[in-house]
């Protein structure tokens, strides 16, 4: 009667997938709008969250206390929006909209990176914004996505970045500084060319 | 409340709103096949990823298998793993460092003002609930023993913040974070003076500098001789960038330069804390020299919406009894490197990271990460991690590479290197790397001379998510 016996494993995993399906259910949509936030682009947000979700349910078993499940979800879906980041020419490719964006002007009709309901929610000012923060360094931009849209402690950016309290004050600061400087100052859209 | 953080907050969450739902969660038949069969493996990771849980979506696997397959060749001098060792007399690597230090906090959940306990997240299985805040210490540690030679503590509610050394490693300069928990660079900060005698009943002390709380600093450097600190400050508003030189034993300014131009100073790649290797004095403290970093854009990508951009890096030398008021008209440009951006990982000196040039004013030493142009980020590709040297009297020629590692990993790890510090001829470097996912401690902290490289212990709180703030 060997076919009827029970594996262990098989009834884990009709629990890994009941798990993972509720906790979808309940924090997906949270950790795609936070990976378009860091993205800019929904598709590969919910390419992130999706690999997320799957490699949590890899990983089921071995998950000490599925109460951590969340945040665990929002680390990997951090290192998949790093992952991603790297796939992309770093800093200085952008996109008409972003350019634009940070010249003042209206983006060409051509805007790869939003919806065109995003274009109209988001106004000039708050795609100047995210154009600015997407130009910064992708730890500066995840220390300030972490901080200001979900609003986490310094303590708490601190543990989901991996890094020391004073690196995630630091790399705060200084990505409001240079955010601020890519809105306000001439001098610090792109440039070309330095004084003598 | 900063109005750029209120825009940051709200263009983030208008971006986030527009997104209101999203598609099914799919499970590919063989995902749980994998899922089984690793479940009847007893899979024993290494404590360190126990608590990290490998979480690189779907290709974790595939990049976790990748990274146990890492090879590392040497490609200079020396093993690949150096012997731990005395460094050579010669090389003139300091005794004692200071480093920003928090100690070990015991897992407690912080008490509310309602006898309950702050709302905290666990992040990983075994990890605390909650850790209280705490100040940050400085520790004055034996470079080549790892010993701890004496912990001071900030004074009443405030951290230490940042730490800069003179050339005899007796005397440093640190300044303090008068608002903790508050993230603004433009903070003020406060100057103190941190004498360390090793050995002695009184082994450092800390005193108050006539120097004012500045605020919005970039970067500080105290000059060999430990008479004069030099503090690069961040332009604000209507504040222009400006580099500042005070007498360390009055307080008093003694030279000011500015400039509107925004590309002086750390443009912000570098973490550190007030950048201690953002401003070299040079010359005898004669001298003072600064990175530019620029962008400057190029092409159309044909047939996208998208432009190429050249990444630019120069090292400025000023003339501190020249005098004069304008940065940028006053100072000239004595070494510079540019970089397409076609590449993510060019070869050359790594864009955004502080070069350092040493105090004869000879050489500029900066760390290069390079590897191939690929798309494929689960590809295994040789990483070339290099320190480089360049000569300032000839800086078109070729640089000197004084140390090289290929390191075979996939694309999407992230390989880093630093140098903290270079002695007065450029010759010696003490140098750190961090390989792979592992961020919390480097694969490599040492001293490199003559083409060859020792292990030195790694100074607790390195974390090589950030160079560390760190000072000899």
């Amino acid at each position: 009667m060997d076919h009827l016996k029970t594996d262990d494993a098989d009834v884990g995993g009709w629990t890994a997938e009941r798990h993972v399906t509720a906790l979808y259910q309940a924090h997906a949509l949270s950790l795609a709008r936070l990976a378009l936030v860091m993205l800019g682009d929904r598709s590969a947000a919910e390419d992130v969250v999706q690999d997320a979700f799957l490699g949590l349910y890899c990983r089921w078993d071995r998950l000490a206390d599925p109460a951590v499940a969340p945040s665990y979800l929002r680390t990997s879906v951090l290192n998949g929006c790093r992952t991603a980041l790297r796939a992309r020419p770093r800093h200085g490719v952008l996109s008409d909209v972003h350019e634009a964006a940070l010249a003042g002007s209206s983006p060409s009709s051509s805007l790869s990176l939003e919806s065109a309901e995003a274009t109209v929610v988001h106004g000039e000012e708050h795609r100047a914004v995210l154009a600015a923060i997407r130009r910064l360094p992708a730890r500066q931009r995840e220390a300030l996505v972490l901080r200001y849209y979900l609003d986490l402690t310094e303590e708490q950016t601190a543990e989901a970045m991996r890094v020391s309290r004073g690196t995630v004050k630091s790399a705060t600061s200084r990505a409001i500084a240079a955010v601020g400087r890519m809105l306000g100052a001439p001098d610090s859209r792109t440039r070309s060319g330095e004084g003598s | 409340m900063n109005p750029i953080e209120d825009q940051v907050r709200a263009a983030t969450r208008a971006e986030a709103s527009t997104l209101r739902e999203v598609r099914p969660l799919r499970l590919p038949p063989d995902a749980a096949a994998h899922r089984v069969a690793r479940s009847r493996v007893a899979v024993r990771w290494p404590r360190r990823w126990q608590g990290w849980l490998a979480p690189v979506a779907a290709a974790a696997v595939v990049i976790a298998l990748a990274i146990s397959l890492v090879t590392i060749r040497d490609n200079s001098n020396g093993p690949v793993v150096p012997p731990t060792g005395p460094v050579p007399a010669a090389a003139g690597v300091p005794e004692y460092y200071v480093t920003l230090y928090t100690p070990p906090q015991p897992a407690t959940p912080t008490p509310t003002a309602t006898g309950g306990s702050a709302p905290c997240i666990a992040l990983a299985p075994g990890k605390p609930e909650c850790r209280p805040a705490s100040p940050t210490d400085l520790l004055v540690g034996d470079t080549f023993t790892g010993a701890k030679v004496s912990v001071v503590s900030p004074p009443k509610g405030t951290s230490f913040y940042g730490v800069t050394g003179a050339a005899d490693d007796r005397t440093f300069v640190v300044d303090t974070d008068t608002t903790p928990g508050v993230s603004d660079v433009c903070q003020p900060r406060t100057f103190y003076l941190l004498k360390i005698a090793p050995g002695s009943s009184s082994p450092a002390q800390l005193t108050r500098l006539g120097v004012p709380p500045l605020s919005c600093i970039a970067a500080i450097a105290l000059s060999g001789s430990g008479r004069e600190l030099a503090v690069a400050l961040l332009g604000k508003g209507s504040a222009l960038e400006q580099l500042r030189i005070y007498s360390v034993a009055s307080g008093q300014l003694l030279h000011s330069w500015s400039t509107r131009n925004s590309s002086v100073f750390d443009q912000g790649a570098d973490l550190g804390n007030d950048e201690n290797r953002g401003v070299s004095w040079v010359d005898g403290d004669r001298e003072l020299a600064f990175p530019t970093f620029l962008l400057v854009r190029g092409a159309k990508v044909p047939g996208r919406n998208q432009w190429d951009f050249t990444e630019q890096e120069t090292v400025r030398m000023l003339d501190v009894s020249a005098g004069g008021s304008d940065l940028i008209k006053d100072s000239r440009v004595v070494w510079s490197t540019s970089s397409p951006t076609t590449n993510n990982y060019p070869p050359g000196c790594q864009w955004g990271f502080d070069p350092m040039v040493s105090a004869d004013g000879k050489t500029v030493v900066c760390v290069s990460v390079n590897a191939p142009a690929t798309a494929q980020l689960k590809k295994v590709v040789p990483w070339r991690l290099s320190w480089l040297a360049y000569s300032v009297s000839a800086p078109k020629a070729p640089p000197r590479t004084l140390y090289e590692v290929t390191v075979d990993a996939p694309l999407s790890s992230s390989e880093q290197l630093a140098q903290l510090w270079i002695n007065a001829s450029g010759s010696t470097v003490i140098g750190a790397r961090g390989s792979g996912f592992d961020l919390e401690k480097p694969a490599f902290f040492g001293a490199i001379s003559g083409g060859a490289v020792r292990s030195l212990p790694v100074p607790p709180d390195v974390i090589f998510g950030a160079p560390p703030a760190i000072a000899w």
